[in-house]
């Protein structure tokens, strides 16, 4: 049963290369078109017509019409972060519930505006995040049991094992901007922010602490590609928060053959009584077999840190075989299934626009901590 | 430790992994000394802290503690001058001591791990190392809790 209608804005190496499928794999869902500001960069109508014609789908070139359409319901929003705050509000504003890519925004004045139009709209937002995947459910489950008394520390990392590493030049220390005025490059993203966002999304979810104090660094260690664009291919940020309880986070990009799989997912409690580790691939098969190893693959020109599926594909990416996962892996369509019970419920997202405001929140007060060197408070 | 420390240090000098850049340590000490009492995890941290400034290429710039070192964990921030970063912990558990870390370099990784569980009894138990260092610039950030910028 079709009940809610999805528009897509974003298009060829954006998110919307997965959320469209998720959406579409949704019984309740059905896509309906893509559509873009009619003054967005031209690209990136471009990059929307060529996914909208791959999905056999209308490409709407006015935003407002599209929003006006009394079938769409939904609106899965993967434009470039910089204008997510703008566009955002608009759907919201237009009565249309809203799917997040994240980060949500790209600044804190970004996502106020967010979660202010979406307060008067009175319509459901999410964040994409990892806390509807198995091993997150695992470890709130932890977090709320006696088992582990007290929390008093929580580090979680986050890392990507993508990219062709060795190229920055070593020992040479990043000069960080208080601000992140850009985000949205061919090549690369600032990966604090971009793969930051769920090891602090995930710290923020689990805890439900706020966050007091950030102090945080943010490096070039790995890619040129990043220093050329001036942006950091790695961060970490420790934090003090409500209730005295130390937390760090690592989110950044390391190179295909850093780990074998897509890179590491760890989660640290340390309570009053007991630590408990967890780690997204530990429930796994390791096979060795008389077959090539994993090689990383060339890079393409127009994704050389391998993003976007499209780009993978058309490069051949083989994907790594030598650690299988156990058991489930549906977490894509518990995330995009979760998002619709709360509309079809008229219940608010565990990652609503207002709880992920708080990650870009975070990570920008990180990016001031890493350019003063000293610690932010909130 | 000391097999530990000598094993990763093997594989930096053979630059499989580059430069290191960034090690991520959390140390699980047991819970009591043979006294019964608690002991400090300031010592633990300088210890953890030592191997760090080991295994990165520059000298430390900048240190930040969180935590309380008689209490459950402390956690530790090294910055170095050269851009390298070390986020270290201790903590407190009522099983053996052991350590979970992840060395990483401009073109590698170092994952240990010491074996836990039933695995436990298939390797020596892990002893802590008697060589700590930052001891005094790591009390004086818990103390004040703030960031101390090193000398030099």
């Amino acid at each position: 049963m079709e009940k809610y209608g999805v528009l897509l804005l974003g298009g060829h190496r954006t998110h919307q290369e997965n959320y469209a499928a998720c959406f579409a794999q949704d019984a309740r869902c059905r896509l309906i078109a893509f559509s873009d500001e009619h003054d967005a960069p031209a690209e990136r109508i471009a990059l929307g017509k060529s996914l909208a014609k791959e999905l056999n789908l209308p490409f709407i070139s006015h935003l407002d019409e599209a929003l006006a359409r009394d079938d769409v319901h939904i609106v899965s929003l993967c434009t470039e972060v910089e204008r997510r705050g703008r566009v955002g509000s608009k759907c919201a504003m237009a009565g249309k519930h809203v799917y997040l890519d994240k980060p949500m925004a790209l600044n804190p004045d970004d996502a106020n505006q967010l979660v202010a139009a979406i307060a008067r709209a009175g319509v459901r937002s999410q964040m994409f995040s990892n806390i509807h995947s198995a091993w997150a459910r695992i470890v709130k489950q932890a977090l709320d049991n006696a088992l582990l008394g007290e929390l008093r520390a929580i580090h979680c990392d986050v890392l990507f094992a993508k990219g062709h590493p060795g190229s920055a030049p070593v020992g040479k220390k990043r000069i960080e901007t208080p601000t992140v005025e850009r985000y949205s490059f061919v090549e690369a993203k600032p990966e604090m922010f971009d793969v930051g966002v769920y090891a602090v999304a995930m710290m923020n979810w689990l805890t439900r602490k706020p966050v007091q104090t950030v102090f945080g660094l943010t490096a070039n260690y790995f890619f040129q590609e990043h220093r050329d664009c001036d942006i950091e291919d790695f961060g970490a940020l420790m934090m003090n928060l409500e209730g005295g309880i130390t937390s760090t986070i690592v989110g950044g990009r390391y190179g295909w053959q850093s780990h074998a799989q897509g890179g590491v997912r760890k989660v640290q409690l340390v309570g009053t009584h007991n630590t408990l580790t967890f780690d997204a691939s530990v429930h796994r098969l390791e096979i060795f077999a008389t077959e090539p190893a994993f090689q990383a693959p060339p890079p393409h020109p127009l994704d050389p840190m391998g993003m976007w599926s499209s780009t993978q594909s058309e490069i051949g990416m083989e994907s790594k075989k030598q650690w299988v996962d156990i058991g489930d892996t549906h977490d894509g369509t518990r995330e995009f299934g979760a998002f619709i019970d709360c509309i079809e419920n008229g219940v608010e997202s565990e990652m609503n626009a207002e709880f992920a405001a708080q990650s870009v929140g975070i990570i920008n007060a990180g990016y001031r901590s890493a350019a003063s060197g000293e610690v932010v408070i909130l | 430790m000391e097999a530990v420390k000598k094993s990763i240090q093997n594989v930096i000098e053979t630059g499989r992994i580059g430069s290191p850049v960034f090690l991520r340590c959390a140390l699980q000490v047991g819970n009591e000394t043979d006294s019964g009492s608690k002991a400090s995890l300031l010592h633990p941290l300088a210890v953890v802290a030592s191997l760090a400034n080991g295994w990165m290429p520059s000298k430390p710039e900048n240190v930040y503690a969180q935590g309380d070192a008689e209490a459950t964990q402390v956690t530790l921030m090294v910055k170095y001058r050269g851009g390298q970063l070390a986020l270290l912990s201790v903590n407190r558990v009522e099983t053996g001591t052991g350590v979970d870390m992840m060395l990483v370099g401009n073109k590698g990784v170092i994952y240990h791990e010491t074996p836990t569980g039933r695995h436990r009894f298939g390797v020596q138990p892990f002893k802590l190392g008697e060589t700590g260092e930052l001891t005094n610039i790591i009390s004086q950030s818990l103390e004040t809790g703030t960031p101390i910028q090193m000398e030099g």
